[in-house]
C-alpha cells in the first residue's frame, strides 16, 4: 500500500473503523517488560517429579547408561551367585560320580 | 495415569526384565563352566597341578567301570530279593549277600580315595580324604546316629 492511498478520500474513514473494530485492551504496568524478562531467562514450565523422571528416561544416553549398569549390576550378583552354586554342583558332580548312592545336599 | 507414570512402568518393566535375563544368564553361564567336568572341583578345590590331575583322572577313568560294575551287581541282587519279598518268603540269605555286596562297594570305595589321596600334595591328600569320607560315609553314619537317637526306637525293634 503506497503513501498515496493514505491520503485518497475515504482513507481516514477506514482507519477510524479499523481504530473501533480493534479496541485497545488496557495492560498491566510493566507487562511488556515482564514479557521480555521471562523470555530472556529462558524460564521453563514448572514440571512435577513424574514429567522430571519421564524426561530423563526419554534422554536416549541416560537411558542407555542405566540399561548397561542395570545389565552390569545384575550380571554380577549372577556371577557371583553362579560362582557358588557352580561349586557345589561341581563338587556334588565328582562325588556322585565315584559314589552312585550319593545325594547332593 | 499420566504418559509419564506409564513412561516410568515401562521403564521399570524393561529394566526388570533386562536384569533378570543377565542375572539368571551369568548365573548359569559361570554355574556350567564350573561343573564343566567330573574333575573340575578337585583341581580347583584341591589346587592340583595339570599332572596330577592328569594322574588322578587316569585313576578315575580306572575306578568307573569297576564302580559300575559293583553297582550292576547291586542292582541285580535287589531285585532278587524284591522277587523273593514278591513270593511272599523272607529273603535273609539274599540281604546278606546284598549288604555285602554295598560293604564291598564301599570298601572299593574308599580303596579309590585313598590311591587319589596318594597323588596330590601330603596336606591336599589328607583333607581330600577326610572331605570323601565326611561326604559319602559320613552321610550314613549321621543318618545311623540319627536313628539310634528317635525316641520309641529300642521299643519298635523290641516289638519284632
Amino acid at each position: 500500500m503506497s503513501q498515496q492511498s493514505f491520503n485518497e478520500p475515504g482513507a481516514e474513514k477506514l482507519s477510524a473503523l479499523l481504530r473501533a473494530a480493534r479496541p485497545a485492551l488496557e495492560l498491566p504496568p510493566g507487562f511488556e517488560r515482564h514479557v521480555w524478562q521471562r523470555i530472556e531467562r529462558g524460564e521453563p514450565r514448572s514440571a512435577g517429579i513424574l514429567e522430571s523422571v519421564a524426561g530423563w528416561l526419554l534422554t536416549p544416553r541416560i537411558a542407555a547408561a542405566g540399561l548397561v549398569l542395570v545389565m552390569i549390576v545384575s550380571a554380577g550378583a549372577g556371577v557371583a551367585r553362579g560362582f557358588r552354586s557352580g561349586e557345589r554342583q561341581a563338587r556334588d558332580r565328582y562325588v556322585a560320580s565315584v559314589d552312585p548312592s550319593y545325594l547332593p545336599r | 495415569m499420566s504418559r509419564s507414570a506409564r513412561l516410568i512402568l515401562l521403564a521399570a518393566f524393561l529394566m526388570l526384565v533386562v536384569a533378570g535375563f543377565s542375572y539368571v544368564g551369568a548365573k548359569r553361564l559361570c554355574a556350567n563352566r564350573m561343573a564343566a567336568d567330573d574333575l573340575a572341583w578337585l583341581k580347583r578345590e584341591f589346587r592340583l597341578s595339570d599332572s596330577e590331575l592328569t594322574h588322578i583322572r587316569e585313576l578315575h577313568q580306572g575306578y568307573l567301570p569297576r564302580c559300575r560294575e559293583m553297582c550292576a551287581k547291586i542292582a541285580a541282587k535287589q531285585s532278587e530279593v524284591e522277587q523273593v519279598l514278591g513270593r511272599g518268603e523272607t529273603p535273609d540269605d539274599k540281604l546278606v549277600e546284598l549288604a555285602t555286596l554295598r560293604a564291598q562297594c564301599q570298601a572299593q570305595m574308599l580303596k579309590h580315595f585313598q590311591e587319589v589321596s596318594r597323588a596330590m600334595p601330603a596336606e591336599q591328600g589328607k583333607r581330600y580324604l577326610s572331605e570323601m569320607q565326611r561326604l559319602t560315609l559320613g552321610f550314613h553314619q549321621q543318618f545311623e546316629s540319627s536313628m539310634g537317637a528317635m525316641p520309641g526306637h529300642q521299643h519298635m525293634h523290641g516289638d519284632h
